[in-house]
């Protein structure tokens, strides 16, 4: 029994030794450069109109729509935020303009 | 008991803003610039070879990292000035920066990725450029987190000052980044760029002269508001010291 389980955890040892050996092995095989990534010189540098028709496989133009819906968003969304915030505190200077200077008449009156 | 002087400058600041003509004139100049731009990227600038018209994204992100670069700039440089002077102006002027830029980075990350998909085939990858911006924007997403608990006190203002110091060394880093390390971000305009239709060009400019006016218009009307918002605090002080106001911190 325990020779049996012996031989089964060598096995065992070796199939992982051998994975391990077969994993680095193919990590190493790969050229160092896997086109997924390229130096800066390597990488499109410029922009060219397109001539004649064109297909997309990808919907560039919802994609197009959505960016620029994004933008618009975000940009009169935070304007939006900034004018409320800007009514608020005017409102609160007012409010507290007030307060002191009856307190201030008050005491000098009194 | 006299009455503070400097309540009615405050107030009549406040109450009376068609006094300053500086900002409706700068705010109408970004409205008109942004039709301009818009008429320049839809009506003049050619669709891209291999992108398609998704390239179009490119007038508005790029500019977009530019005006991430101005507030966040501006963010450092007010933060430094704080805690150098001490004085509030430059504190808002350091959080009209941090929210202004943190807008334009979320514009960024977010028109980057739509491209991408197009582009890559997939919406995000762990470029450099790419982990810096996102470090960048999670720094003054801080930033603002930190200031955005009620009324900062002076500890709190001066920590979130060190993050926008700290937050200015990072933006070299983005800048140089294409050109310094391995990745897949574009080089159009950096490094050894250059190669755009002259049309494409034409319309970047514009986009960059744009933005450029309403980051302008978007850190000015901050600063106002933040001004204000710090008038307020040193009035409600003024008036829990004379009773007026119940203790409510």
């Amino acid at each position: 029994m325990v020779k049996t389980m012996r031989t089964w955890f060598r096995f065992g040892v070796l199939l992982g030794a051998l994975s391990l050996g077969a994993g680095a092995g193919v990590a190493m095989a790969q050229p160092e450069d896997d086109g997924a990534e390229s130096p800066a010189d390597q990488r499109a540098t410029s922009f060219q109109a397109v001539k004649g028709p064109t297909k997309e496989t990808i919907p560039g133009g919802t994609l197009l729509v959505v960016a620029y819906g994004v933008v618009w968003l975000l940009v009169f969304g935070y304007v939006l935020r900034v004018g409320r915030l800007e009514r608020r505190t005017a409102a609160d200077l007012e409010r507290l303009e007030k307060m002191l200077r009856s307190d201030a008449n008050g005491g000098a009156n009194g | 008991m006299a009455f503070p002087q400097h309540v009615v400058p405050y107030a009549r600041m406040a109450t009376e803003p068609s006094k300053q003509v500086g900002f409706p004139v700068l705010a109408a100049i970004s409205a008109a610039m942004l039709s301009i731009t818009l008429y320049l990227i839809f009506g003049l600038a050619p669709v891209e070879l291999q992108m398609g018209v998704v390239q179009k994204i490119f007038y508005f992100h790029v500019p977009s990292a530019y005006a991430m670069y101005v507030g966040f700039t501006a963010s450092a440089v007010g933060s430094t000035m704080y805690l150098w002077k001490r004085r509030d102006a430059w504190d808002a002027i350091a959080v009209a920066g941090a929210e202004v830029g943190t807008v334009f980075c979320f514009i960024v990350l977010i028109t980057g990725p739509l491209w991408a998909y197009k582009a890559w085939g997939v919406w995000w990858v762990w470029d450099p450029r790419l982990t810096t911006t996102m470090l960048v924007g999670m720094l003054f997403a801080a930033y603002l987190a930190l200031r955005g608990f009620g009324a900062a006190g002076e500890v709190e203002k001066r920590f979130a000052s060190g993050l926008a110091i700290v937050g200015l060394f990072i933006l070299p880093i983005i800048h140089y980044s294409v050109q310094r390390w391995r990745g897949q971000h574009p080089t159009v305009i950096t490094g050894k760029g250059g190669g755009l239709d002259p049309d494409m060009r034409v319309t970047l400019l514009v986009s960059f002269a744009t933005f450029t006016f309403v980051v302008a218009t978007l850190l000015w009307l901050r600063f106002r508001v933040e001004r204000n918002a710090q008038r307020v605090l040193e009035l409600e002080l003024d008036a829990r010291e004379r009773g007026l106001l119940e203790d409510s911190w």
